[in-house]
């Protein structure tokens, strides 16, 4: 089983739906982008919610999730930082204690994880902030370099300072 | 193909239902994927996925479920795939139900639209941004980590010098 790959993380937690109608309508209230929950979750880089179909034990959720933390660390900080949003998704799965009591929505999801048998990264030993920090660099390098062409040594270095490169 | 929308990342998730034979050999296979790099090295020479996972699911009714994240349309990444890596699609799907086989391109797109399944909500951190552009990004920002600790010794002169050289390396990535 491999759900490490440098410092990549996979997460996939797969739970028993009871009502899937009601599950269906919870995730399609959640926004999308950057007002995503899962937005509030440092350190994710790709997340999903998948509503399965029936592979003979009745109707599943899938949840995964693409990250750079620990496996304990990640769990925790779904309940931290997007409870409500839980509440009202895994509410809809059986067995779902809630996210208020944080040791037993950890010990929920970790009860339905599902081990990734591959995972592969294109970028495994870069983390989330790392990968932005290179988008940003790579603009503000791009951005800089044609203005920089006419500049003397001294401007060079004070202007290269103020586009936030050094 | 259902795949949920994002400008540059896109979502894929294939579910297709497998023999038991077939997940004993895929157990195999992604065991020794794990330990050969040959598998995954040609699969991210695409440069068309950021991550993407296997897992085998089921036990009275074994499913692999594939989930991707990769740039471009769904078709186009399916077309990719199939020529840069056509023995692997045979090795990995093979035993799924159905698998027409990597070529023609068509009856491959069609296979997977039928075990396609779209994701009731998809987050993407750098929605934007291809794996082209990542990788890019990252090789900027450690030559400039390397360039910004050499700097502080350097004189207006050797610094422009420097600067000039590290921009002239990194011209294909920004």
């Amino acid at each position: 089983m491999s759900d490490a790959c440098g410092q990549s993380r996979a997460l996939t937690v797969l739970t028993p739906v009871k009502d899937e109608g009601s599950l269906r309508a919870a995730l399609g209230r959640i926004p999308d982008e950057e007002r995503s929950p899962l937005a509030r979750l440092p350190g994710t880089h790709f997340g999903r919610w998948v509503v399965m179909p029936d592979l003979g034990d009745g109707p599943q959720l899938l949840f995964s999730a693409t990250h750079d933390k620990s496996d304990e660390d990640y769990l925790q900080q779904i309940a931290a930082h997007m409870a409500d949003e839980a509440d009202e998704i895994w509410g809809q799965c059986e067995g779902y204690p809630g996210a208020a009591d944080r040791g037993a929505f950890v010990d929920y999801l970790k009860q339905h994880r599902v081990r990734t048998n591959l995972f592969v990264s294109a970028y495994p030993r870069a983390t989330l902030d790392e990968v932005l920090e290179g988008l940003d660099l790579r603009r503000r390098l791009g951005d800089f370099a044609p203005r920089a062409q006419s500049m003397d040594p001294e401007q060079l270095r004070a202007e290269f300072g103020k586009a936030g490169l050094a | 193909m259902p795949a949920s929308r994002d400008p540059r990342a896109s979502a894929l998730n294939l579910i297709t239902p497998i023999s038991s034979r077939g997940r004993l050999w895929l157990r195999f296979l992604f065991w020794a994927s794990t330990v050969l790099p040959l598998p995954r090295f040609t699969v991210l020479r695409l440069r068309l996925i950021h991550y993407a996972r296997w897992t085998v699911l089921g036990r009275s009714r074994p499913h692999l479920c594939f989930e991707s994240n990769f740039n471009g349309t769904p078709d186009a990444y399916v077309e990719a795939f199939s020529y840069v890596f056509p023995l692997g699609m045979t090795a990995i799907w093979g035993s799924s139900k159905g698998f027409p086989g990597p070529v023609p391109v068509q009856s491959l797109q069609d296979w997977i639209g039928e075990g396609a399944v779209k994701s009731a909500h998809y987050y993407c951190a750098y929605p934007e941004a291809s794996t082209k552009e990542i990788l890019a990004g990252l090789r900027v920002r450690d030559r400039l980590r390397d360039f910004n600790s050499r700097a502080r010794d350097m004189d207006a002169s050797r610094f422009a010098d420097e600067y000039r050289a590290l921009v002239s390396d990194l011209q294909l990535d920004i």
